[in-house]
């Protein structure tokens, strides 16, 4: 009741200036739009557009930003229209267990604070925020993205141990593909810091200015980037009766029950095909088109990637 | 409740075909009366008798070890570890399948073929204070799961229009942490696709899964038992829903219903969810734009591994292949009385 009556209420000053007649027609569509939003979204979808006028198949527009958190030793800022991520990786040194002694770990949390949706209350985690982050671990170690041995420092002793925090700063749907964008975005840009073996024993990171003057530090000095192999790419399509729309919105996820996820990967290997329940049947044609849609996706994300990585040198250099 | 459904010896080689797809058959097929038997007589220890007929002995004369052991004890078959070994040793119909197998390279440590499903048990009612019970197994893989409802109010966030769902996955041991979560929400997105939700609106129903055995393809089994559950409750649905979990090798072959060793050495395993009906509810305009008959969607993918996109099909191809059989198996067995 409250959204409707200040939908109305918005429509009335936004036309206050355009007469009466151009003040009711306002107040109508907004109204109708709270009201009936499964009638709304239908009459747009046969029109072949979206709520917010984009085509069926198209994304919207998204961009990348890396470096934004100093204090993290990888970070990236993510935008996929208004959904925003910021994902930081923070590297700490830990002691292997017995049976995995040459790897490190990657821990990954996905956070939704109460900023980020009107749903999410500041007492309990939203409900998605839990399943999203072992979605998200369960991608990076199926890709096999980073090798695990690569965050080994001393076999046995010592290694890395990387705390990847993702934070929605702005739920506006497609959740998942914009935290795993975020995140293969921090990895790229993460710079593994210099470390040393102190006096007794321990590892012990060397901040840049003190290179010269302590140990020498370990395998790390040609070692300070990931080599990450077969980066995987998500897209999620709505399925709502025959139509598929590509990276829904919030308003779109919230009538629409049905999605299926697909995650692809460099080598054009299917990472993962995720479609949690929902009314609407996936059918292998329906499958099959939302794997050309993933693809074409991928290849695009994976530009405005390597266009943000370039970016980002030409900065530091300069 | 009882510990496993009634089998006897007899029942299970006689009525084994040799297809390519082979459940247990025992459960739904035998007449109450043999049931007595097994309750009455507590589970002994397995006698030297049956342990010493080697596996070679089993194969030249197969009859005649399977005489005698129909002579030892029909009341000693509710031991479930004699039921195991009964499976392990290679029953006859299954050499045909050996050397095929060994060619295919797909030597499955418990004798099973590629296609071959594990023995599924299901039985219902067995909680007495719940609207709705039942428990599911697939071999060493047991779900009790369990269905009140529905009760008064939904949620703060939920449609009042619409019935709401819950459900709560209780583990085998270990806290509950995100694996638990995932499973929940998964689980209860399947549940709200085949529920018709509009029949009673602004209510919910929980639905309490239990874990008390893992052994690989936990998430269909809990999702079959929480069907076969929620029919012993009388909740209404579009359709039953079966669900299957299928393992991809690195050569691309497919296994189904893999165990949990198994499914570490695939390359990809999936869990595949169909809907199942002789008559269903359709959504309007579903199955009017496509040339593949209902059976054939998808309700609930989640896959674990890297997979060509090709492996991905085929899986898809086996897991209809099987939810066929696994769904006669529900019906039948929902069919007959709750045991």
């Amino acid at each position: 009741m409250a959204t409707s009556a200040r939908g109305g209420g918005e429509g009335e000053a936004a036309a206050g200036g355009g007469g009466g007649g151009g003040a009711a027609a306002e107040m109508e569509v907004e109204a109708y739009r709270r009201l009936f939003p499964v009638a709304y979204f239908e009459r747009h979808l046969r029109e072949s557009v979206r709520l917010d006028a984009r085509p069926l198949a198209s994304p919207r527009d998204t961009s990348v930003a890396l470096g934004l958190v100093g204090s993290a030793d990888g970070s990236a800022l993510v935008k996929f229209g208004d959904t925003t991520m910021v994902a930081a990786i923070k590297l700490e040194v830990m002691t292997p267990p017995a049976e995995s002694s040459d790897e490190g770990s990657v821990a990954v949390e996905f956070y939704m604070p109460p900023i980020c949706s009107p749903t999410v209350r500041p007492g309990r985690s939203a409900e998605v925020a839990p399943v999203i982050s072992k979605q998200l671990s369960d991608v990076i170690m199926s890709s096999g993205m980073i090798n695990l041995k690569d965050l080994c420092l001393i076999n046995g002793k010592a290694s890395w141990i990387a705390y990847l925090d993702i934070y929605c700063l702005n739920a506006d749907g497609s959740l998942f593909d914009a935290a795993l964008v975020s995140t293969v975005a921090a990895f790229t840009h993460l710079e593994i810091p210099l470390v040393s073996v102190s006096d007794d024993g321990r590892v012990v990171t060397v901040p840049g200015e003190l290179e010269g003057k302590t140990k020498l530090p370990l395998v790390n000095k040609d070692k300070r980037k990931l080599m990450l192999n077969n980066v995987p790419f998500s897209l999620t399509c709505g399925l709502h009766k025959e139509h598929i729309l590509v990276d829904p919105t919030a308003e779109e996820e919230s009538i629409i029950e049905t999605f299926v996820t697909v995650v692809l990967d460099t080598l054009g290997r299917v990472v993962s095909v995720y479609k949690p329940g929902g009314s609407v049947l996936a059918y292998t044609s329906i499958l099959k088109e939302c794997i050309t849609l993933a693809k074409r996706r991928a290849q695009q994300l994976r530009n405005i990637l390597n266009e943000s990585v370039s970016a980002m040198e030409v900065d530091k250099s300069s | 409740f009882p510990v496993v459904e009634g089998v006897s010896i007899h029942n299970r080689f006689t009525n084994l075909k040799a297809p390519t797809l082979i459940l247990n058959p025992s459960v739904p097929n035998l007449p109450r009366a043999s049931e007595k038997p097994f309750a009455s007589s507590p589970p002994t220890p397995p006698t030297p008798p049956l342990r010493s007929p080697s596996s070679s002995g089993a194969l030249r004369n197969p009859s005649k070890h399977l005489l005698e052991k129909e002579k030892v004890s029909e009341s000693r078959v509710s031991n479930l570890s004699q039921l195991a070994l009964l499976w392990i040793l290679p029953p006859y119909c299954l050499l045909s399948n050996w050397a095929g197998m060994r060619a295919m390279g797909m030597d499955r440590l418990d004798g099973r073929n590629a296609n071959q499903m594990r023995p599924l048990t299901c039985s219902r009612n067995l909680l007495h204070r719940a609207h709705g019970s039942a428990r599911w197994s697939q071999g060493d893989t047991i779900v009790l799961a369990a269905v009140y409802g529905p009760k008064a109010g939904t949620r703060k966030g939920d449609d009042p229009e619409k019935a709401s769902i819950e459900v709560i996955w209780k583990p085998k041991t270990g806290q509950i942490g995100k694996q638990e979560k995932e499973y929940e929400m998964i689980l209860k997105r399947t549940l709200q696709s085949i529920c018709l939700l509009t029949s009673h609106p602004n209510t919910t129903t929980s639905v309490i899964v239990q874990v008390v055995g893992d052994d690989g393809s936990l998430l269909p089994c809990a999702i079959n038992a929480s069907c076969a559950a929620l029919v012993d409750a009388g909740i209404p649905l579009k359709h039953l829903a079966v669900a299957i979990c299928c393992g991809l090798s690195e050569t691309g072959s497919v296994i189904l219903d893999p165990t949990k060793v198994e499914e570490q050495k695939m390359q990809a395993f999936m869990h595949l969810v169909f809907p199942n009906s002789p008559l269903a509810v359709l959504p309007e305009g579903s199955s009017s734009k496509h040339d593949e008959p209902f059976e054939h969607g998808i309700i609930t993918s989640v896959t674990h591994g890297a997979m060509p996109e090709r492996g991905y099909f085929n899986c898809l191809d086996r897991g209809r292949a099987a939810s066929a059989a696994i769904s006669e198996f529900l019906r039948r067995s929902l069919q007959k009385d709750g045991s």
